[in-house]
């Protein structure tokens, strides 16, 4: 799918206004680094953006809907663990930590059915390396987004403590407490986490660069409000 | 039946053979959390024909409690929750003892924990397992009441109040 010839499509008396746009928006550099890119984000400044191009609104709701998940998650889980001996707002945050961890493994399995049953929009042309780089890294962090509440379960059953879901139900121990189990599950814990956090921060990076950089549009597909600031 | 030893046949349990279990359940935002005391001993005098003469002891070594985690265990001992260094042992001592159903008591005594004694009644279920006596059963304190827990602790909205004591005294004739 290109736009490339698009501007050929049209009334030749709105080229002109087509281009001054287009330039005082982009360019020229920009243009001549990125012929494609360019000229599909001038065009949805004058049609509105199809709809197939940018992910479902189930999608992007829980897409942003997990990453403040994850935020809260790990920076409460960062925060917590700092906190010496023990006190009543290290066992709330324990708690709170937990319950987000469960949600956010229940948004992740919802996410992944919804990602089977639906197609994600196409990428723009780029070489072969980034869509290896990028399926590699999502299918990764989707691995990460079950494992890692997965992991931190498991920690917490094996040290005899359950889990129970906002403070009302208490989850099904998987396994039986084990002290030996309880670090293995702890450390697998943290280092999956500190996996996916370099992994977010390449996933935000290449989000980024796709956006300012190259204006290929690839955020807007799963930021649409963005893509509507930056362009009207 | 070993029953008829004596008019007041004496149950002492062996602290160093398998001398059962006294476990506690707490809850920390409705969450349990499960721990035991792995030193204790208990004196128990016990004739089914006449209960009302029974007598029970049962003294906790409260350091020895474990909650399977270390930094938990350490914070158990300071002056905050049991302080354990000050107030060594918990006890129990029986006042009475009714018999409700042959194989059900009412034991009432005095209970102290952390230097603090109150009375207390305690439902018992009694069997009987060869030439051993099972005393089981559990006692829902009110740890604010014992002071376990004092200053920010006190406030019962992270840890309940209701922490359950459940025991499982094994007491062979002697």
């Amino acid at each position: 799918m290109s736009n490339d010839n698009a501007h050929l499509m049209m009334p030749y008396w709105r080229l002109s206004g087509f281009y001054f746009f287009y330039f005082a928006t982009h360019g020229v550099v920009a243009h001549r680094r990125r012929r494609f890119d360019t000229i599909s984000v001038g065009m949805t400044a004058m049609t509105a953006p199809s709809i197939n191009e940018r992910y479902t609104l189930t999608a992007i709701s829980l897409h942003w809907l997990v990453a403040l998940l994850i935020f809260a998650g790990f920076s409460l889980g960062w925060i917590m663990t700092d906190i010496p001996g023990l006190t009543p707002t290290k066992l709330r945050y324990f708690s709170w930590h937990k319950w987000i961890g469960v949600t956010i493994f229940f948004f992740v399995c919802l996410r992944v059915l919804w990602r089977l049953t639906h197609r994600p929009p196409p990428l723009p042309p780029m070489p072969r390396w980034q869509r290896i780089a990028a399926q590699v890294s999502h299918g990764t962090l989707y691995g990460l987004m079950l494992l890692i509440p997965l992991a931190g379960y498991l920690y917490s059953y094996a040290a005899g403590v359950p889990v129970v879901y906002l403070g009302l139900i208490e989850l099904p121990p998987l396994i039986t407490p084990n002290p030996a189990h309880e670090d293995i599950f702890k450390y697998t814990h943290i280092g999956l986490n500190f996996t996916m956090a370099a992994l977010v921060i390449g996933h935000i990076a290449a989000a980024l660069g796709h956006h300012f950089i190259r204006r290929d549009g690839v955020l807007a597909r799963m930021a649409p409000l963005l893509s509507r600031r930056t362009e009207s | 039946m070993p029953i008829t030893l004596a008019a007041m046949a004496t149950w002492a349990q062996t602290p160093t053979a398998n001398p059962g279990t006294i476990s506690f359940v707490a809850k920390q935002m409705n969450v349990p959390i499960k721990g035991q005391f792995k030193q204790f001993s208990a004196q128990i005098q016990f004739d089914p024909a006449r209960p009302a003469a029974g007598k029970a002891a049962v003294e906790i070594d409260v350091a020895s409690l474990d909650l399977g985690d270390k930094e938990f265990n350490y914070e158990m001992n300071t002056k905050t929750w049991l302080d354990t260094r000050a107030y060594p042992k918990a006890t129990f001592i029986s006042s009475a003892i009714k018999a409700i159903a042959p194989d059900r008591l009412e034991v009432s005594g005095k209970l102290t924990i952390k230097g603090k004694t109150l009375d207390v009644a305690v439902p018992v279920t009694l069997k009987t397992e060869g030439r051993t006596r099972v005393f089981e059963g559990t006692l829902p304190i009110r740890r604010t009441m014992f002071n376990i827990g004092e200053d920010e602790w006190r406030d019962t909205s992270v840890v309940a109040d209701e922490v359950q004591i459940r025991f499982h005294l094994i007491a062979a004739p002697q």
